[in-house]
This record gives structure tokens, C-alpha cells and sequence, in this order.
């Protein structure tokens, strides 16, 4: 097909999900949570790829952050020991709010660059950290060329539509 | 005319809703659907797990040697602290039961964080997750050799310059991450699986692996402690009055010495020996899983070694116990449907309504910014949180021609919509996600319970504004977001 530029217009009249795409992980560095920043061809069209590796890679080195085993860490994990982990009951850990920070990062990435291209990113923690799950959103409508003339006469139609029922 | 019309499908969903509670009055129906509150994730948990609390507290199925342990850990304790400490106290030092007392709070902490926290527990596969798998197995295979023999499920990684098998898990329907492994008797995957503990009635795994051997640190250290005051009680005594006189004594006055000193004998020697032969897995970066199966001893070639240690003991130590806390990745509390207020929260009615009320100053871009971010944060959450349901139910009953349609819109990502539908799709394509998704929801608290099909419904129905009320007294975040859609649809179907 045709790459669609699609605008706003489009993607407000016609939204169903077409097909997902998994980025799995990469283990090639140990357990350590990481995603594979190979570009999937099914985005091939949808998105630029330097875009697409910029999100993986900023989530890879969140989650890297996260894992990080160094001097805050320990501190933590000495503390929480010393109090017979009753610590974690009322706080919250280093992972917890690198997490929170990551999930506002990917809504952030879905409204500013994925969503205006019918794309949809899945918080990976939703997934057991296992796939970045990507959502393709199709347009109903199958001509793009004649979108300026078909947003008008299928709002028309679909406003007298609705009210003739 | 226009609400009724543009509510077409809707409409068969508000029957459906009614339809259940059809012999009740529109009064009773909020009960009965309160009643069917919406579930927890831990409630339909796939694995063979207890939940108390409320999904708070994750343990295997038999428990019942866990009560032993605990059982012989308070007992000990408490006939110690009875019985030895007030003479120990007195004749030595207080700081006796203080040690114990430390040390006692210490083990049960540590026992209870163990018992009652999750593994490390991986979620199983969504089916769209499982299907995509599936494809690149046949790809990766060639679909044609698909015969009698299923092909094997391995991938191969290289971690650190040591290649790894990754195999594939068919009841959770993943490939498993390194160090990963399936326990049988809680039927999971369960990351840096260690062993299943039933003097837990838990798996032991990266999550609570820092808990499990703390506590069995302590508890050897605990019962050391018991059983060296314990000798010391009995010799003192003896040193005073004869040792057979002691142990004449102690049967009246101290009860149970003798069976707290030999169980304590026995339990030091087991427990002690367990925490040294942790103590070595840790220091090398280990499980009891790897070790057991002899995966990275020389022994398998000279080529081997344990890609994941980080080469000194130090560090592999500080790794293991103070390392990071990975959060639990099943979110057990969480709702499966979204009864939350994120959907019909203020902030898409808001966007519904910004974009109705200056729909005549607003030109068509910013009403599509503002549809957009309704499409995105009704998608994100439904989707994510309305999949169980939709895995739970696959496809709705075939009569409910009306309403499957839809639903099949997104279970199984069809682009075309039934025909009962046509004027929704041209310009309410994206609140048709909402009402969709909703209907499916609604299908979950029904179908157990409904018999008639939906074409039997439609004569019943309501006008909307009857449909209305049943959205106000229904459960809140499906049918204010309904009577936003509604109205959206309205107003969005006059532009």
C-alpha cells in the first residue's frame, strides 16, 4: 500500500485495530531488562525508523537505570535488609518510581508521535516486561486521495444517517 | 430521533443490560449488578496460587508445611523465652532475650516476606502475543514440516560469550527469559527460578530469593542461639543442684527443655547446612535449579562457565540481596474490567464535551486532536485491561448477531463492521471503541446469567431516555462514558 500520511481528520473518522506488533527482548547482555531496537517491517511505512529506535533505546535506558546495581541501590537494599524488609511496606522502591517514570514517558511518546500515526505503544510492565506491544491502527476509509471530499460527504452522511434512524 | 439512531448498536446493548434484569425493576438492576462487583486479576489467576487478603498475599496451593514451620519456630521460641530466659536473664545477662528477641522478630519477617510475596511470577502470554509467536516458530521452521512432530522450541541467545537455550513454554505460551524456569506445582513461570520451598509454601525466585535466604540466615542463627542457652541453662542448673537433679527438675519446672534442645539439634545441623550451601550459590550466581543440573560446571567442558556472575564474590553477594526489587509483574489488585474512573473520567467526558460545545467555533483539526486523545486513552486502557475478558469469553454467543459484530471488530481486528451498523462507522468510528469495548464488558457480567437472545430484546427496549436511566443507576464509569458516547455521537454525527 501506498504510505498514508495520515491526518488527524482520517485517524478521527475511522480507528480499528488492524494487527500488533512484539518488540521482544534483547538478552544478549544477561537477564538485565532490555528491547531489541530492530525496526519491524510492518512499521516499514508507518513511521520513521530513527524515531522508533529513539523510544526503544530511551526505555532501554530507563530500564537499565532501574536495575542499576550501584550505591543508591545497596543503600537501599542494607536499609530494607536492617529492617527486616518492613521498609518496603510504606516505601517505595527505586524500581517502583523509575517505572512510574517510564509509564509517563511511553503516554507522553503514544500522543506526541504514535497516535497521530495510528500507532499505539503498550507499557511493556502491562506485558510481564516481556514485548513492547506496538498497535496498528488501519483506516476504514480506502482511498486516501479523496479524503478532503470523503470527510465531508461521510460526516453528512453520517449525520443524516443517525438522524434518519 | 438522532440520539435514538445514533445510539443504534448501543441500544442493543443497553437491552442486552436490561434484558438480564427483566422480570426486576430498573431499581433492583443496580443491586444485581453491584453484586457481580467487577473482579480482581488474582481472581482469575491461571496459576495454582492461593491469594488472601485480597490478592495482598500470594502462596502455592499446599500450605500445610508451612504451618509446621511456623508451628516449630513459634514454639521454640516461645518455650525458650518462657522457660530459659528469665533464669538466663538473672544469672548472665539480659541482653539474652533481647538477641532472641531481635533475632525472633527478624525470622518471622523474613519468613512471612518469603511466603507471602510473589516470585517472580511471569504473566502468561496474551493471545495476541501467543499467536505472533506461533507465526515466527512457522516461519522460523518452515510451516510445511508441520507433521506429526511438533518442531522443538529452543532459541538460542548468547549471553556474555556463553550461548543459551531459551525454551519455549507451552503452557504459558512464552519463551522463556534465562533463568527462568516453570514450576510444576504452581503451574508458573517464574523468573530466576531457584526451587519450589513447601517449608514456605512458596517458589523461591528473584523476587523473594533475598527474603528466603535472609530468613534461613537468621533462623539458623536464631536456633543456634537457642540451642547453645539451652545447654548452658541445663549445665548451669546442673552446676548447682547435679545434673541428674537438673533434669529431674527440669520436666516440672522447664518443661520441654529436652525437646527443645534435640530439636534444636537437628534443626541447626539442617538449616545451617542449608544457609552455607546458599551462601555458596550466591557467591557464585547460581540457583539451586542450575546447580542441581551441574549448567555451568566445568564438568560439562572446559568452555563452560556462568555467564551471569560478575566474576568476585563481593559483588555477586551485593547483587543477590541488595541489588533492586523488580516489581511484581501479575498486578494481582488490579481490576479486570475498567470500573475505574479512568475511562469516564472527567478528562474524556471533558474532551466529549470541548468538543461538542465549540464544535461551531472549533475547526475540524482541533476536533481531531481532541478525538485522537480520546481514541488513545479510551484505547490504551480497554485494551489492556478488557483482554483478559475478551480471552476469557473468545467470541460472544452467535446470537447476538447485533453485538457480536462489534466485539469481532475487536477480537479479531476485522476492519469491516457488521452491516446492522452503517451509519455508526462513517463519523463515530472513534467513540464506537468506547460503547464497544463496553458492550463486551457488559457481556461478561451477562452471559452467565441471560438467557434471551438479543433479537428477543429489542421489543423490549427502551426509549433512551429509559436507557438513560439505566445508565445512571448502573455501575458509573460503563454508563457515564456510555451517556458521554451518546451524547458525542449526537453532537459529533452534526458536524
Amino acid at each position: 500500500t501506498a504510505p498514508q500520511v495520515h491526518s488527524l481528520q482520517e485517524l478521527r473518522r475511522s480507528a480499528s485495530l488492524a494487527t500488533k506488533v512484539f518488540v521482544q527482548r534483547d538478552y544478549s547482555d544477561g537477564t538485565t531488562c532490555q528491547f531489541q531496537t530492530k525496526f519491524p517491517p510492518e512499521l516499514e511505512s508507518r513511521i520513521e525508523r530513527q524515531l522508533f529506535e529513539e523510544t526503544v533505546k530511551t526505555l532501554n535506558g530507563f530500564y537499565a537505570e532501574a536495575e542499576k546495581i550501584g550505591g543508591s541501590s545497596y543503600l537501599e537494599g542494607c536499609l530494607a535488609c536492617a529492617t527486616a524488609y518492613f521498609i518496603f511496606l510504606c516505601m517505595e522502591t527505586h524500581y517502583e518510581k523509575v517505572l512510574k517514570k517510564i509509564s509517563k514517558y511511553i503516554q507522553e511518546q503514544n500522543e506526541k508521535i504514535y497516535a497521530p500515526r495510528g500507532l499505539l505503544l503498550t507499557d511493556p510492565l502491562e506485558r510481564g516486561m516481556r514485548v513492547i506491544e506496538i498497535s496498528i491502527y488501519e483506516d476504514r476509509c480506502s482511498s486516501g486521495s479523496s479524503s478532503s471530499g470523503s470527510s465531508s460527504s461521510s460526516s453528512g452522511g453520517g449525520g443524516g444517517g443517525a438522524g434518519g434512524r | 430521533m438522532t440520539p435514538g439512531g445514533g445510539s443504534g448498536p448501543m441500544k442493543d446493548c443497553e437491552y442486552s443490560q436490561i434484558s438480564t434484569h427483566s422480570s426486576s425493576s430498573p431499581m433492583e438492576s443496580p443491586h444485581k449488578k453491584k453484586k457481580s462487583v467487577p473482579k480482581r486479576k488474582w481472581e482469575v489467576f491461571p496459576g495454582r496460587n492461593k491469594f488472601f487478603c485480597n490478592g495482598r498475599i500470594m502462596m502455592a496451593r499446599q500450605t500445610g508445611v508451612f504451618y509446621l514451620t511456623l508451628v516449630l519456630i513459634l514454639v521454640t521460641s516461645g518455650l525458650f523465652f518462657a522457660f530459659d530466659c528469665p533464669y538466663l536473664s538473672e544469672k548472665i545477662t539480659p541482653a539474652i532475650p533481647a538477641i532472641g528477641g531481635i533475632l525472633f522478630f527478624f525470622v518471622m519477617g523474613t519468613l512471612l516476606r518469603t511466603s507471602f510475596s510473589d516470585p517472580g511470577v511471569l504473566p502468561r502470554a496474551t493471545p495476541d502475543e501467543a499467536a505472533d509467536l506461533e507465526r515466527q516458530i512457522d516461519i522460523a521452521n518452515g510451516s510445511s514440516s508441520g507433521g506429526y512432530r511438533p518442531p522443538p522450541r529452543t532459541k538460542e541467545v548468547i549471553i556474555n560469550g556463553q550461548t543459551v537455550k531459551l525454551k519455549y513454554c507451552f503452557t504459558c505460551k512464552i519463551f522463556r527469559p534465562p533463568r527462568a524456569s516453570h514450576c510444576s506445582l504452581c503451574d508458573n513461570c517464574v523468573e530466576r527460578f531457584d526451587h519450589h520451598c513447601p517449608w514456605v509454601g512458596n517458589c523461591v525466585g528473584k523476587r523473594n530469593y533475598r527474603f528466603f535466604y535472609m530468613f534461613i540466615l537468621s533462623l539458623s542463627f536464631l536456633t543456634v542461639f537457642i540451642f547453645a542457652f539451652v545447654i548452658t541453662h541445663v549445665i548451669l542448673r546442673s552446676q548447682q543442684t547435679g545434673f541428674l537433679n537438673a533434669l529431674k527438675d527440669s520436666p516440672a519446672r522447664y518443661p520441654f527443655t529436652e525437646t527443645n534442645s534435640v530439636v534444636c539439634f537437628f534443626s541447626v545441623w539442617s538449616i545451617v547446612g542449608l544457609s552455607g550451601f546458599h551462601t555458596y550459590l550466591i557467591s557464585s550466581n547460581q540457583t539451586t535449579n542450575e546447580d542441581i543440573k551441574g549448567s555451568w560446571s566445568n564438568k560439562r567442558g572446559k568452555e563452560n562457565y556462568n555467564p551471569y556472575s560478575y566474576g568476585n564474590i563481593f559483588t555477586n553477594c551485593c547483587a543477590a540481596l541488595c541489588g533492586p526489587l523488580s516489581p511484581s509483574l501479575i498486578d494481582r489488585r488490579g481490576f479486570i474490567q475498567p470500573d475505574t474512573p479512568q475511562l469516564a473520567g472527567p478528562s474524556n467526558g471533558i474532551t466529549m464535551y470541548g468538543a461538542t460545545q465549540s464544535q461551531s467555533n472549533m475547526c475540524d483539526q482541533d476536533q481531531c486532536i481532541q478525538s485522537t486523545k480520546f481514541v488513545l486513552q479510551a484505547a490504551a486502557t480497554p485494551l489492556l485491561q478488557s483482554e483478559p475478558s475478551i480471552t476469557s469469553e473468545e467470541l460472544p454467543l452467535p446470537g447476538k448477531t447485533s453485538i457480536s459484530g462489534p466485539c469481532a471488530t475487536l477480537t479479531l481486528g476485522q476492519p469491516t463492521p457488521p452491516s446492522s451498523m452503517p451509519n455508526l462507522t462513517s463519523d463515530t468510528g472513534l467513540t464506537d471503541m468506547i460503547p464497544l469495548k463496553e458492550e463486551h464488558e457488559g457481556h461478561q457480567f451477562l452471559t452467565p446469567e441471560e438467557a434471551p437472545s438479543p433479537p428477543g430484546m429489542l421489543p423490549s427496549g427502551s426509549p433512551i431516555a429509559h436507557s438513560h436511566t439505566m445508565h445512571v443507576l448502573s455501575l458509573a464509569s460503563q454508563d457515564s462514558l456510555h451517556e458521554d458516547s451518546v451524547r458525542g455521537l449526537v453532537k459529533l454525527s452534526s458536524v
